[in-house]
C-alpha cells in the first residue's frame, strides 16, 4: 500500500545528512523542508505545520531535547509525532529523548532501506489533502 | 649529686684550712658562721642558675614543640587542599571521558550516516542506473564503511565499559525468542559459506529477567566468530538451564542460562587461549588478519557477561573446533 504524501520537518545541523534524508523522503513523494537549528525549526515548524518532524538531537545553539520540549509546548504541533534521529551516544540517550517529547528514536546511521518506512510508521494515516 | 660533692669538699677543705691557719678558737667560730652564710649563699647562687638555665632549656623545648605543632596543622591542611584539588580534578577528568565519548560517537557516526546512506541511495539505484563494476565498488565502499562503524561500536562499547558507563537494564524476555532473531541475523553468513547453523533449545528454556540487547549482542558475537572461523561443517547452538549456577564457589546457586556455541572450524591453540578475551588479540597465528574483524568481540563478550553477573570459557582443540559457554543468571540483580 502506498501511504499518502507527508509534510516533513528535517532539524539537522549536519548538511549531507540533511541532504541524504531529505533525497530518501523526497524520492517517495515526501514534501520536506529542513532547519539546520533548533530555534529555525521550532520557527519553521510553526509556519510549515508538518505531519512529523525529525530531530536532531545534537544541534548547535539548542540542545535536541530543548528543542523537543519547546515544540510539545506549542499547542498548534501539540499532535505532531517528534522522531529523534540521532546516533546512540551514551546509555539513557533513548529514554531522554522520549522523555524530553519525542515519539520515536531512530537511530543512525540510518539504513537507506528501510527508513522512509520508519518515519511512515509514526504518521497514522492522516488521510486526505493537506489544506 | 653535684651539690652534695660540692659540700663535702667545701666543707673538709675550708674547714682544714681553717685549722691551718692556727687561728683562737673564738675566730674559728665567728669565720665558720661567715663561711656557712657563704656556702650557702653560693649554693643558692648555683641552684637558681641551674634552675633557671634548666627553665630555659624547658621553655625552648615548648616553642620547638608548638612550632612544630604549627607546621604539622598546616602541612595537614596544606594536604588536605592538594588531596581535594586532586579530587576536583579526577572528577572533571572523569566528566571530560564521559564527554569525550559522546562526542566521539556523534562526531564518528555523523559522517558514516551520510557514507553508508548515500551508497546506499546509489546502490538503489535511486539517482540513477548503475553498471555492473560500478554496482561492485559501490558495494565494497558499503561493506567497509559498515566494518568500520562496527570497529567504532566496539570501541566505543569497550571504552564505555571501561569507564563504567554501560549499564545493565534488566526486562523480562522470551529466551527462545532471542535466540531465534540472533540466529536469523547469523544464518545468511552461514549459508553464503555453505555451513550447517542450528540451534538446540532444552525445553524448560523459557523466559528471563536480565538486558536483553547484551545478551543478543553477545550470542552474535559467538555464532559470528563461530561461522567466521569456521570453513567446513556447523555451528551449533545449544540452549540449556543450570539449576545451580554458582559464579565462584562461595556465591549462593541460582538459576541460569548456559548457552554453548560449538563449531567444527580452525579451533584455537592453547597458547592463544590465554589471550583470547584480551582486546585486539585476534589470534591467527601465520594468518594474520585473514579474518576481518575487530578483535574486540570476545574483549567486550568477557566484560559483557561479566556485568550480567555471568561467567564465559572456553574449550577448543587445534583445527577441530571450538566451544564457548556462556552462563547467565536468570535474574539479574539490580
Amino acid at each position: 500500500m502506498k501511504s499518502e504524501s507527508l509534510k516533513i520537518l528535517i532539524i539537522e545541523d549536519n548538511e549531507q545528512n540533511r541532504y541524504l534524508l531529505t533525497f530518501l523522503l523526497e524520492q517517495r513523494g515526501h514534501v520536506v523542508e529542513s532547519s539546520i537549528d533548533g530555534p529555525g525549526g521550532i520557527r519553521r515548524a510553526s509556519e510549515f505545520l508538518p505531519d512529523v518532524i525529525l530531530l536532531d538531537i545534537q544541534l548547535p545553539t539548542m540542545h535536541g531535547y530543548d528543542v523537543a520540549a519547546a515544540l510539545r509546548r506549542d499547542t498548534s504541533l501539540a499532535h505532531v509525532p517528534i522522531v529523534a534521529v540521532t546516533s546512540y551516544a551514551m546509555p539513557g540517550d533513548r529514554e531522554r529523548a522520549l522523555a524530553s517529547g519525542c515519539d520515536g528514536y531512530i537511530e543512525k546511521p540510518i539504513d537507506p532501506d528501510t527508513f522512509v518506512a520508519q518515519v511512515e510508521s509514526f504518521c497514522p494515516a492522516i488521510g486526505g489533502d493537506l489544506a | 649529686m653535684i651539690y652534695a660533692m660540692f659540700s663535702m669538699v667545701w666543707i673538709y677543705f675550708s674547714d682544714y684550712f681553717l685549722f691551718g691557719m692556727g687561728i683562737d678558737a673564738e675566730t674559728v667560730a665567728r669565720i665558720s658562721v661567715f663561711k656557712g652564710l657563704a656556702f650557702v649563699l653560693v649554693t643558692s647562687i648555683l641552684l637558681f642558675w641551674l634552675m633557671w638555665k634548666a627553665f630555659g632549656a624547658l621553655d625552648k623545648a615548648y616553642a620547638a614543640l608548638r612550632e612544630l605543632n604549627n607546621t604539622l596543622e598546616h602541612k595537614v591542611a596544606e594536604r588536605t587542599e592538594e588531596l581535594e584539588y586532586a579530587l576536583v580534578r579526577a572528577r572533571d577528568a572523569d566528566r571530560l571521558k564521559s564527554a569525550f565519548l559522546a562526542t566521539m560517537s556523534h562526531e564518528l557516526r555523523t559522517p558514516l550516516n551520510s557514507i553508508i546512506g548515500f551508497t546506499g541511495i546509489v546502490l538503489q539505484e535511486l539517482a540513477g542506473p548503475l553498471t555492473d563494476e560500478q554496482r561492485k565498488q559501490l558495494g565494497m565502499v558499503r561493506g567497509s564503511a559498515r566494518h568500520l562503524l562496527d570497529l567504532i561500536n566496539d570501541v566505543l562499547d569497550l571504552s564505555k565499559i571501561e569507564a563504567g558507563q554501560l549499564q545493565m537494564r534488566a526486562e523480562p524476555f522470551n529466551v527462545p525468542e532471542v535466540i531465534g532473531r540472533v540466529m536469523g541475523v547469523v544464518r545468511p553468513m552461514a549459508d553464503q559459506k555453505g555451513l550447517a547453523i542450528s540451534a538446540e533449545i532444552a525445553p524448560d528454556v523459557e523466559h528471563m529477567m536480565s538486558d536483553r540487547r547484551r545478551i543478543e549482542q553477545i550470542l552474535i558475537n559467538l555464532l559470528n566468530n563461530g561461522v567466521k572461523f569456521t570453513d567446513h561443517g556447523s555451528v551449533t547452538l545449544q540452549a540449556t538451564i543450570d539449576y545451580a549456577f554458582q559464579l565462584t564457589p562461595e556465591s549462593s546457586a541460582q538459576k541460569a542460562l548456559r548457552v554453548q556455541v560449538r563449531d567444527t572450524g580452525i579451533g584455537i591453540r592453547p597458547d592463544d587461549l590465554k589471550t583470547l578475551f584480551q582486546p585486539f588479540s585476534q589470534v591467527d597465528n601465520g594468518l594474520t588478519r585473514l579474518h576481518e574483524g575487530t578483535g574486540l568481540g570476545l574483549a567486550i563478550c568477557r566484560r559483557l557477561v561479566a556485568l550480567l553477573g555471568g561467567s564465559i570459557t572456553v574449550r577448543s582443540t587445534w583445527s577441530e573446533g571450538s566451544v564457548f559457554t556462556v552462563t547467565l543468571p536468570l535474574e539479574l540483580l539490580a
